[in-house]
């Protein structure tokens, strides 16, 4: 006695694994084309809006260009009076007292009995003075009074002093100022 | 017998339309879609650099129109007068000699430093000394120690900006003074351009505003003007 075997039910069996698999791929092609469609709309959509407001932009820039074009003049008048601050601002800020202001402060501190003969300013903020006086103690006086505590002169240096054969004194002085240069008082 | 092969196209039918889809997304991906995503990206980018260039140009232009063009005017004046654009060596002379006239010295010398005043651009640049191009004059003056005293004074008031560097005094007996003095005459060209549109529009800072309101203390020396001296003939061939 023979016993057959049913090969067809295998056959059927991968034919609707096929089926499936083509219709699992039909449905999941279409989801796909929905959705790139989709996509591809609003990246269109997209690109006509960033376009639309790039030339609204551009516009608008050239408006302002414009109006920048009609304020030229102000532009110009404040970049020269920009220039010529910022430049002028490092000097001015580096002045210091004017000169005579460092005389009157010398005028000031005079004794009677000294006689200045000859004072030397130089830009490096240093004033020499070269004079005499009439004696020791008037020379003393005048240099106390030098070193007392002022808005100019920092440090006073007697630099140099001989004595005459009258009693008088010739001495030379270096007076240290606080800045170098002058000011607009 | 053989059993004979054959492909049943048929069973294959339904993977046509998928197939047909992928290869439609594929190719208008890399054909259509790529190049329109780089186009996109370029025109942001291109768009974001414009909104900036936009914010600042709108800026600059608020703050142009919040400045009054006629004091702009009469501050640039006041600024020119104390600082000029050029190298103004009549002016200085004429500056020099009316204030030592003014204070009542007697100007005995002067020499301007020889190179600087060749040429229109010998020294445009800023040197070490100051961050300003300058002018250098070597000046002798005689009087009493008053007189040198209100020359001082108006000098450092009186337009153009000038600077003593060195001064040497010498008195003698009497009460007279003889000074030397180096004196530096300041001026700076005109910005030759504007800049770049947008670039943002330089304000006067407080600082930069007090040295304003000092320098606008400063004035021009007043000079008298000479009128006309009528002299020969206009016309030398008549008698």
């Amino acid at each position: 006695m023979t016993q057959g075997i049913n090969l067809l039910k295998v056959e059927r069996k991968r034919d609707e694994r096929l089926v499936y698999l083509a219709h699992f791929l039909k449905v999941g092609s279409i989801v796909l084309l929905i959705f790139y469609s989709l996509m591809v709309t609003a990246l269109f959509s997209f690109s006509i809006y960033l376009g639309q407001e790039s030339t609204k932009t551009s516009q608008q820039i050239e408006t302002k260009q414009r109006q920048l074009e009609g304020l030229k003049k102000i532009e110009s008048l404040q970049l020269v009076l920009k220039q010529r601050l910022s430049s002028l601002t490092e000097l001015m800020t580096k002045r210091g007292a004017s000169y005579q202001e460092w005389l009157s402060q010398l005028d000031q501190k005079s004794e009677p009995g000294i006689t200045i003969k000859q004072i030397t300013i130089l830009d490096s903020g240093v004033m020499k003075i070269s004079g005499s006086a009439s004696q020791a103690t008037v020379l003393a006086r005048f240099l106390d009074k030098l070193a007392e505590e002022n808005p100019i002169f920092s440090t006073v240096v007697l630099t140099s002093i001989s004595r005459q054969k009258d009693g008088s004194y010739l001495f030379n002085i270096d007076l240290k100022t606080s800045n170098a240069t002058q000011t607009v008082s | 017998m053989p059993r004979k092969l054959s492909l049943d196209l048929n069973k294959y039918k339904p993977f046509i339309l998928p197939l047909v889809i992928l290869c439609l997304v594929v190719f208008s991906g890399l054909f259509l879609l790529k190049p329109k995503i780089n186009q996109i990206l370029d025109v942001r980018r291109n768009l974001s650099s414009q909104k900036t260039k936009l914010a600042q140009l709108t800026t600059k232009v608020a703050a142009l129109q919040g400045l009054d063009e006629v004091e702009l005017e009469e501050r640039t004046k006041v600024l020119l007068g104390v600082l000029p654009s050029q190298k103004d060596l009549p002016g200085a002379l004429v500056t020099i000699k009316s204030i030592t006239s003014v204070a009542g010295l007697e100007l005995r010398g002067i020499q301007v430093e020889p190179g600087e005043i060749s040429t229109e651009s010998a020294q445009t640049e800023p040197t070490k000394k100051y961050n300003l191009p300058f002018l250098e004059f070597k000046i002798t003056v005689g009087g009493n120690r008053t007189q040198f005293g209100d020359f001082l004074t108006k000098l450092v008031l009186t337009a153009p900006l000038m600077q003593v560097t060195t001064a040497e005094i010498t008195q003698a007996d009497g009460g007279a003074i003889e000074a030397d003095l180096k004196l530096d005459a300041f001026f700076l060209p005109l910005p030759s351009t504007l800049g770049a549109v947008e670039k943002p529009l330089a304000s006067i800072t407080p600082q930069e505003e007090g040295i304003y309101q000092q320098l606008s203390r400063i004035s021009p020396v007043q000079t008298e003007t000479i009128s006309p001296i009528q002299s020969g003939k206009e016309n030398p061939f008549t008698p």
